[in-house]
Parts: C-alpha cells; structure tokens; sequence
C-alpha cells in the first residue's frame, strides 16, 4: 500500500582516498554546510536527497565510503548495488590523483558494467596549495571517456552540478535504455549512446 | 446475530437507526472476523457500528491497526485498536480515539489504485492530531467511511449540547490518550511502520494550505423559478442580468422547476423546452460577461444549468452531476431535485435544485423530500462517490413549496402593502421547520425583503383571485451553507407574469480559495527538503568506543576477549547487527565471535559488546600455514542505517596442534620454536625440508601425551567424562609447543586426555586422511575389509593409527567404566574426518564408528 513520493530511486556512491573531501562533499549537498572536523569514516554511511529532473521526483540515496586501503575488500562489495559513482581525488595531493588508476580498477572489477562514473578535483578553493592542474584533471577523465568536474565542499563550487549532471547521465541511460529495448525488440540493433560533454562546466 | 433483534425508530432528521439490544451491528460497514473481539472490547451500553482492518499513519510512522466506530447514545468515537493474537481469537486494544464532535474532521479521498489493488483513503483528524487510514478498497471498507462521514454529518445537527464524551473514557485503559501521546515516546521505527512519505506530504501540504492559497471573491449567481410548463418569455435579462452593470457575475446556476409539463416530459427524456429556456438564458446572461455552459442537469420540469465566465472555465474540475426523483414511487420525477457539483480552483461546490411536494397540508413530506435529496442525492462519478453535504459551499434552490400558516390571505396582502415582510416570516413553514431543526440544518438564509413569490394570477401581478383563494407564500427559496458566503442581493422579480410564480434570485459573493502556483510550488520543495533533512536526521546513528580491537598474541584453544562499547546517539531506536561478509561468508572468520551479535538499543543506550577470539582445531592449521589472514574486519550494521566497520588484528602463535603428521615426524625442535616460515616450509615438503634423516615412527607430541596419561593412570574411571579447565590446556599446550618435557605434566588426567583429542582433531590431515575417508566407510563392514584399508595407508598414518588403537585396547582393560562402542564413537570422531566439502550423516558417524570398533574388539594385526 505504501505510496512514493519520487519517480525514481538513484544509488550513487563517493569513492576515492581518505581524506580528499567525500564526505564533506555529501553534508554539503545534502544539507548545504560544511564542517573542518570530520571524523574520518569508518564504514559506510549514506544520506538522501530528493532533487527534481525533467518533472521526475528522484530521490539520490547516496553513499559514502570509508577510503581507507585495509576496507577495500568490504567497501568494494557496495558498487554492485550502486548506479552512480562519483570518483573524489583531492588537487592538493598527488597521491590521491595518482590511485585514480587504482579506484578505477575497483569500479571495473566490482561494480555494474553500465555504472555511470564521474571525476571529482574536490579542494578547488585552495588554489595556493594546488598540485594537480585542472588540465591533467580534464585528461584522465577524457582517457576514460568520464565526465569531471572541479568542485569545492568547502566554497559550494560545483557540489550540486555534479550530483545533477550524475543523476542526468543515469535518468538518460535508463530512457535510452529503454529505447534500445523496445528497439532490439523490433529487430534493430542500437549502437552505443554518446556519453554527454566532458568538463564542461569549470570553478574558479 | 444479535441484531436480529433490533427495533428501528426514526431520528430527529427521519434517518432510520438501529437500536440493538446486543453491542455489535454485524451490519454492511463490519469486518465480522472481528465481532468476538469486539463483543469483549465494547461494554453492553455501546455499541460496534463498524470495523475494518486498515494501515494508520501518523507522522511518521505507518502500522497495521484495526479501526472500529462505536456509539453511545447517538455520539460516535473512532477507536484505532492494535490487533494481539490471531483472528478468530484476536484482542483489540485501543491506543487512540477520535471523539465524532465539532473537533473532528474527515476528508474522504478518491479512492486509487496502487500496485494494483485498490485502495480507499481518508484523512482523519481530531483538534491539532492528524492519522491518514488507507485500507483496501471494498464494500465493507468504504461502508465504513461512509458511516464515520455520516456519523460526522449528523454530529453537526445534534440539538443536545456538546458532550465531553467520557464514555470513551472506557477505552483508554491499556494504552495512552492519544491525544496526549508525546511524539517523542514513540519509538519502533521499522520500515514499513514509517508513515509513507506521499501521506506525510498531503497531510503537511494541506496543514499549510492557507499559505499557498488566498481567498478570492467571486460572485456566484442563483435563481430558482417555477414557470408552469409555459414557453419562455422575449426576455430573462431583467432577472438574470440584474446584477450591476459593471459587475458580471462569475458563475451563475439557474435552476427551474415545471419548465415542462407535457406528458411527453415525463415519458421521454428529450424536451424542447429545454432547449427552448436554455437558449434563453444564455441569451440573457450579464452582458459584460462570456460565459461557458459547465453543465446542465435536467429531471422531467426540474432543470439545473451552471455557467461559469470563460476565464474561470479552466479552474473548473471535477463536474459531475445527479437527480433524484421523489414523486411516485420516488421515480417519476415530478418531485425531486437536481444537483450539479464541482471544484472551483480549490473549492467544492454543490448546487440543488429542488421541487419538494406542494399543498399546504404537505409539511411532512416536504421535509420527506428534502431529506432524501440530501441523503441520497450523490456524485458518483466521483471517486468514492460525493455526498451533496461533502462540499465546502452549498447552494440550494428550488420550489420548496413550504407556506405561510396560521394567516390569511388579507394578513399578507396588508404586511406586504406596509413592506413588513418580517412579520410574515414566523409564519412561514420552512423557517419554522428549519429552526426545529428538521430541515436545512446548517444551511443559511437572507431575509425575504420581497413580496411571496405565488400564487399569481398569470398574467397579472395579482395573488389568487381564484375559488380556493390561496394564501400567498414563499415558495420559492435559496438557501446556502458554508463559509466565506455572503450574500449580496435576495429579491423576486414581478415583471414576469407567464407563471403562477415569480423569479427569485440570490446572489453572492463568495470566497473561492485560489491556490497560487508559484508559492505553492515552493512549499512543496521547502517540504521536500524538510522531509528529506528529517529522513536523514531520524537515520539510526551510534558511536563506538574503539573501531579497532588488537587482541595481540594469541595461542591454539586460548580463548581471549575484548570488549567494545556501542552507544545509541541518535534520535530513534536502532536495531544492529552484524552483516555477512562478502561472497556470503559468516559475520567474521570461524575463530571469532561477537556477543552479542545482534541487538536492540534504545534512544541514549549503550551496550558492550564482546569479541571473542578461539582457534579451534578447524582454523589451527589454516592459520599455522598463514593461509589465513589474522584480522578481520567486522560490520556493523544499523537496520535502515550504516554500517560501521570495527577492524580486529590478532598475531598467532604457530602450535603443534594442527599439523600434519609427516612434519611432526621429521623434526626435533618443539614446534613453537621453529620461525613459522620454517613450519610453512616443513609442512609443504616435509621430505625435503625435514630436520631428522631417520623420521619418528609417531609424533614426539603424541607420546609425550600418551605417556603423561599413562603415568596418571588409566583405571580412574572414564578420562573422557569431564574436560580440562582453560589453564591446564594451555600448560599442556605450551609444554607441546615449547619444552618437551618428559616428566609429569602437572595438570589432571582430563586435561591430558582432551588435548589428546584437539591434538587428533586439529591433525592437518587426519589419521585416516581425507581421501581414505569415503573408502573407509565403505569398508566398515567387515573387520577383514577394514584392515585392508589400513594396509594402504601411508607409513607414518598406519603407525599412528596402530600405536592409537593399542593404546585405547589398553584403556579398555585398564578402565572397566569405559565403554568400546563410546570410545569408538569419539575417537573415530576425530581419526576420520569428511574432506572439508564433506557432508556428515548420523549414518556415516555410525559407520566410522564401526570401523574404529573392529579395531578395538580384535587382536590388532595391523
Ligand atoms: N579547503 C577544503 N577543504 C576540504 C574540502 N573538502 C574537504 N575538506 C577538508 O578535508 C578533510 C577531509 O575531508 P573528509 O570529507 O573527511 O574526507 P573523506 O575522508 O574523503 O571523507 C577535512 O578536514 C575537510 O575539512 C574542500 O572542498 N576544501
Ligand atoms: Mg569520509
């Protein structure tokens, strides 16, 4: 008898090392503030948030992750269910821009083939402390043909486009989705969907 | 049933009521699994009208509950009632009551379909408490609306004053007044007691609907004529565009009675009178006004038109219409009346357009009629159908042909002459009956500053000249209820002379609640938002004490614990527990264990919770060879939560005990004091890797045991029938591991007999290694057949199993209190063990122990 209020259920999940902002990431968008201190996560917590696409209600359930090494055979059990992967690296640290390689990996080996990904530079306000260029941002994400964007927790740049532009990406799958299906059915084979334009909104 | 004996009376209103003698009506609104519980729930002074099994929201939260409606001496309460046990011995216990009064409210919705079953909801409440019932649609349930709705109804036409309604009183003795129920006692918060969120939406929308709508006046105009079945006149713009010039109305209905009086009307559903005034009519509409025809409702004379201006057209929803006929045999329709509903922007409007039955002497049917008009006249392409009284505003109009009484014809004529119209209203029969409280309860009316509207001599302005003379009366009436009506203007008009009667009209201005879009649209995202942030603030939350236990060294069968606390910091109950690993595996690997591994915490509480560490014989050899990681890394998991990991590192102590028998024969050095690499080493060629040349027949470990046994003495009784304490089995242990001591062990016979087994049972391989195992049953049958599948065993497992055998034959005669077949039983048990895969039956226990017992009972020759 239960009745929904949304449309649409999305699973997203923030991955990415520890410390580069996922969680600062998720409190900012789901509750428009932002704290220093945070206790770094051990686990996974998540929170919800119903935004509006299209004229469809879309509750975003999103997840976030512990990025600690020692959990990753745990954390890597969540993709499967996930829909969405947004993929935080932190322009203040080389490392955590290097282990995208590695969170990449995970998600191919883990999560559903047809898992929308997106790139995160989170941190974009410190533009004294930056080590990563945007460039190099802008060019492992077209490497691997995934959307990026450069955001700040901290100064609100980019949290709720890139949760938008996610969502947008899933919604467009699954009607293409089914456009494809109702397609194949017919007997016409559907070649793959072009993925929406890469970094093309920028922070300052 | 009881109600067999029921009596029937009419009540005040002509409504018909049962009064049974039992306290259950299993009546058509009755759930009747639930009449034992009811017969013991209701005291004999009440009585059960109705039950239905439905979901309750309030808040947040959603339960499945029973609702019940009960009366006493004509007042009715809601009961919602918690079900206990199993239908048809079910109790009901009521945690809340909703007293019918001028405090209640309920809003029935259109009934929908969700998930392909039906469901029928509606909103009730009761002062500032709100609960939304949802139950499956049938006709027991929407009975069950229906006679709360009605129950509502006849509460507001009571003439005895308001009753505090301690009656209820009865009810309330297991559980708390929910009305004084504090939000913040209500815990359980499962998922499907959340009240849905589409629910807590409507309910929160409609609790801030004042913000997002504003009461807009529009002017609704009625008239009511009785024409006597004559053809229209040149003109009607005299009485419908009487409103001032600039001022068009914004919705008329126009209702007429004996438009028609050909046989034909009544026999045929077509008239061309009808087209005839309506033509008419829209003719004679307010000039400055274009006007959209909503919906015109016709039964035989009765005609009913609504118009509204074009601009208001796409404001309009829901347009339904009905009529009914009270005439002969309640069909033919020469009485009757005719309504047409509909929702303008956000308000419900209902027009009546009435002919009650004429002749003075007919009060009582009059009253008849307009009863069963309200009763009975409903909407039913509404879902669930609409009463008339279920509309926010009501205009009734009509030929009421309620008269003057106790006056004559002269009397009304002087009154009318000095325009003293009021002394002619006491006289007037509908005011006396309303004020009775017979008819219109409720329902308003503006003063009659206008002359009686018949009898007229057509054609002229004059009352009856005729024999029967008639005493002049007000016919002809309009009558409103609701709120935020105030009526402009109520007059007749003389200059129609075609009828018996004149045209009356009423016209209003009435505040019309417009919902505006915008505003509306942010409520409703500020809500959004707002139940968002409560969904993720009312998310089970806990803090824990430590996320990381180091239980630091830890040896074979030492069993060690270290506690951790979790709190409860949030604002719910949460229930916890530890989730399975991945790929299915248990909570944690098998040497650790939570306790409690599952709980319930309430707001504010903590709890401990013990990890406890045991290498067993299953895990020693596993860890020995490092093939299994020492930590481990548990989850907690909150049910509609997170999950929290809490990381446990030990650091083993490599043991004897479990290895395999090939390296314990080709070494020297107490095993605990080989680096474990050089253990891996021996053990994955112990050939190769072997410190002596010459290997022991048996394990060095496993004599020392026997030996110990030995010298304690064999004949105490049964060695097997109590287990050693923790210490003793660790002194054991750590001489095994580390001194090899050939004098006594200090420790009891029990101790040493048990490690005898965990020594046996944590064997990498056992004695009778695992690919023997299924050829050992096999051959369990015979002695001969046994023996011969010793005879294949490799080297170093035939002698153990020999130089076991001899000694339990020499435990038998040593000890008379020990019986073979036990002694077979428990030492097959851990000398032939399944391959990991390996499934044991009671069968295949039998058949291994038979296997060990030839062995026990013949001269060994192997
Ligand atoms: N300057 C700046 N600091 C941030 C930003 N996001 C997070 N931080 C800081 O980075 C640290 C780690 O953030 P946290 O969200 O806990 O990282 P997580 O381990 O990925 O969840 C915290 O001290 C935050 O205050 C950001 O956008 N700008
Ligand atoms: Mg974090």
């Amino acid at each position: 008898m239960a009745k929904k209020t949304y449309d649409l259920l999305f699973k997203l999940l923030l991955i990415g090392d520890s410390g580069v902002g996922k969680t600062c990431i998720l409190f900012r968008f789901s509750d428009d503030a932002f704290h220093t201190t945070f206790i770094s996560t051990i686990g996974i917590d998540f929170k919800i948030k119903t935004i509006e696409l299209h004229g469809k209600k879309i509750k975003l359930q999103i997840w976030d992750t512990a990025g600690q090494e020692r959990f990753h055979t745990i954390t890597t059990s969540y993709y499967r269910g996930a829909m969405g992967i947004m993929l935080v690296y932190d322009i203040t640290n080389q490392r955590s821009f290097e282990n995208i390689a590695k969170w990449l990996r995970y998600i191919d080996e883990h999560a559903n083939e047809d898992v929308e990904k997106m790139i995160l530079g989170n941190k974009c306000d410190m533009e004294l402390k930056r080590v990563i260029s945007k460039d190099k941002g802008e060019a492992i994400a077209r490497d691997h043909n995934i959307s990026f964007l450069e955001t700040s927790a901290k100064a609100n740049i980019n949290i709720e486009e890139a949760f938008t532009q996610l969502a947008e990406a899933i919604l467009q799958k699954q009607t293409s989705g089914r456009a494809v299906d109702a397609a194949t059915s017919g007997g016409i084979n559907v070649g793959p969907r072009e993925r929406p334009a890469l970094g093309a909104n920028c922070c300052h | 049933m009881e109600s067999a004996s029921s009596s029937s009376s009419l009540d005040s209103e002509g409504n018909q009521h049962r009064h049974d003698c039992g306290r259950v009506w299993n009546g058509m609104s009755m759930d009747a699994r639930y009449i034992p519980a009811l017969r013991r729930l209701v005291p004999p002074d009440h009585r059960a009208v109705g039950c239905v099994r439905c979901m309750i929201s309030r808040g947040r939260k959603r339960t499945p509950q029973v609702c019940v409606l009960v009366e006493h001496m004509q007042e009715h309460c809601v009961l919602i009632c918690a079900e206990e046990g199993a239908l048809p011995n079910a109790t009901l216990k009521s945690d809340s009551r909703f007293p019918i009064n001028v405090d209640f409210r309920i809003d029935i919705e259109p009934v929908s379909t969700v998930g392909g079953s039906r469901v029928i909801t509606a909103n009730l409440s009761y002062k500032r408490k709100k609960l939304i019932f949802e139950a499956d649609y049938d006709d027991t349930a929407d009975r069950f609306v229906k006679e709360i709705s009605k129950a509502f109804e006849n509460s507001k036409y009571r003439n005895t004053p308001a009753s505090d309604y301690l009656w209820v009183e009865v009810y309330k003795n297991n559980s708390k007044f929910f009305l004084d129920v504090n939000p913040e006692d209500e815990d359980d918060l499962g998922e499907e007691n959340k009240a849905s969120r589409e629910c807590m939406v409507k309910c929160l929308m409609q609790e801030r609907e004042d913000e997002f709508t504003v009461l807009n006046e529009f002017r609704i105009f009625t008239g009511t004529w009785n024409v006597n079945g004559m053809a229209p006149p040149e003109s009607l713009s005299e009485w419908l565009a009487s409103s001032a010039p600039n001022e068009p109305p914004d919705v008329y209905a126009i209702g007429f009675q004996e438009l028609d009086l050909s046989k034909e009307a009544f026999v045929f559903a077509d008239s061309p009178r009808e087209k005839e005034w309506l033509l008419k009519v829209k003719e004679s509409l307010h000039p400055k006004g274009r006007y959209k025809e909503i919906k015109t409702v016709r039964l035989i004379g009765m005609m009913l038109s609504v118009f509204v201006e074009e601009k208001h057209a796409p404001f309009v929803a829901n347009v339904d219409c009905n009529s009914l006929g009270t005439g002969i045999l309640g069909m033919m329709g020469n009485k009757g009346g005719v309504g047409v509903r509909l929702d303008l922007h956000s308000t419900s409007i209902c027009f009546v357009n009435c002919h009650l039955a004429a002749h003075a002497e007919e009060r009582e049917r009059r009253n008849q009629d307009f009863n069963d008009i309200r009763n009975k006249l409903s909407f039913n392409q509404m879902r669930p159908a609409k009463s008339v009284s279920e509309h926010d505003q009501i205009y009734w109009m009509g030929d009421m042909n309620y008269r003057l009484q106790d006056t004559t014809k002269q009397h009304v004529e002087q009154a009318c002459a000095n325009n003293d119209f009021s002394s002619l209203w006491e006289r007037d029969q509908l005011r006396d009956q309303q004020a009775k409280r017979i008819i219109f309860i409720g329902f308003e009316e503006g003063p009659l500053n206008f002359k009686p509207t018949y009898k007229y001599d057509v054609g002229t302005n004059q009352w009856d000249t005729s024999e029967k003379a008639r005493v002049p009366a007000y016919c002809d009436r309009v009558l409103w209820r609701g709120n935020n009506i105030r009526q402009l203007c109520y007059k007749s008009h003389d200059n129609f002379v075609i009828s018996d009667h004149k045209p009356v009209l009423a016209e209003f201005s009435s505040g019309i609640r417009v919902v505006d879009a915008v505003k509306r649209k942010e409520i409703y995202q500020e809500l959004m938002k707002q139940l968002d942030k409560e969904e993720n603030d009312f998310m089970p939350q806990v803090t824990v004490d430590e996320h990381y236990l180091n239980f630091g060294r830890v040896h074979f069968y030492e069993r060690v614990q270290r506690s951790f606390k979790i709190t409860n910091t949030g604002p719910v109950i949460v229930r916890f527990l530890f989730k399975e690993q991945p790929k299915g595996r248990r909570y944690a690997k098998d040497w650790l264990k939570a306790d409690p591994h599952n709980g319930t915490l309430k707001k504010g509480e903590s709890c401990d919770i013990t990890l406890e560490i045991l290498v067993d014989p299953a895990s020693a050899s596993k860890l020995n060879m490092g093939e299994e990681k020492m930590s481990e890394v548990l989850v907690l998991h909150l049910v509609d939560g997170k999950d929290i990991f809490i990381s446990v590192d030990m650091e083993y102590q490599h043991s004897c005990f479990g290895c395999s028998l090939e390296a314990l024969v080709r070494h020297m050095t107490p095993i605990g004091l080989l680096p474990q690499e050089t253990l891996i080493a021996l053990e994955t060629d112990p050939v190769k890797n072997a410190e002596l040349g010459v290997p022991f027949e048996t394990p060095t470990e496993l004599w020392i045991i026997m030996d110990a046994l030995q010298r304690k003495g064999l004949s105490g009784g049964n060695i097997f029938g109590k287990s050693g304490s923790q210490v003793e089995i660790q002194t054991v242990r750590e001489a095994l591991d580390t001194k090899r001591p050939d004098g006594q062990l200090d420790v009891s016979v029990h101790a040493v007999a048990e490690c005898l087994l965990l020594f046996l049972s944590a064997l990498r391989e056992p004695v009778i290694p695992y690919c023997f195992f299924k050829k050992c049953l096999d051959s369990s049958v015979t002695y001969t057949q046994a023996k011969s599948v010793i005879q294949e065993l490799p080297k170093v497992h035939r002698d153990t199993f020999r130089y076991l055998v001899l000694f339990l034959q020499e435990l038998l005669q040593k000890s008379k209190r020990l019986e073979v077949n036990i002694l077979a039983t428990i030492f097959s048990a851990v000398m032939i063990r399944p391959p990991q895969d390996g499934q044991m039956t009671p069968s295949k226990e039998r058949m291994r122990s038979v296997f060990l017992y030839h062995f026990l009972v013949n001269h060994c020759e192997v």
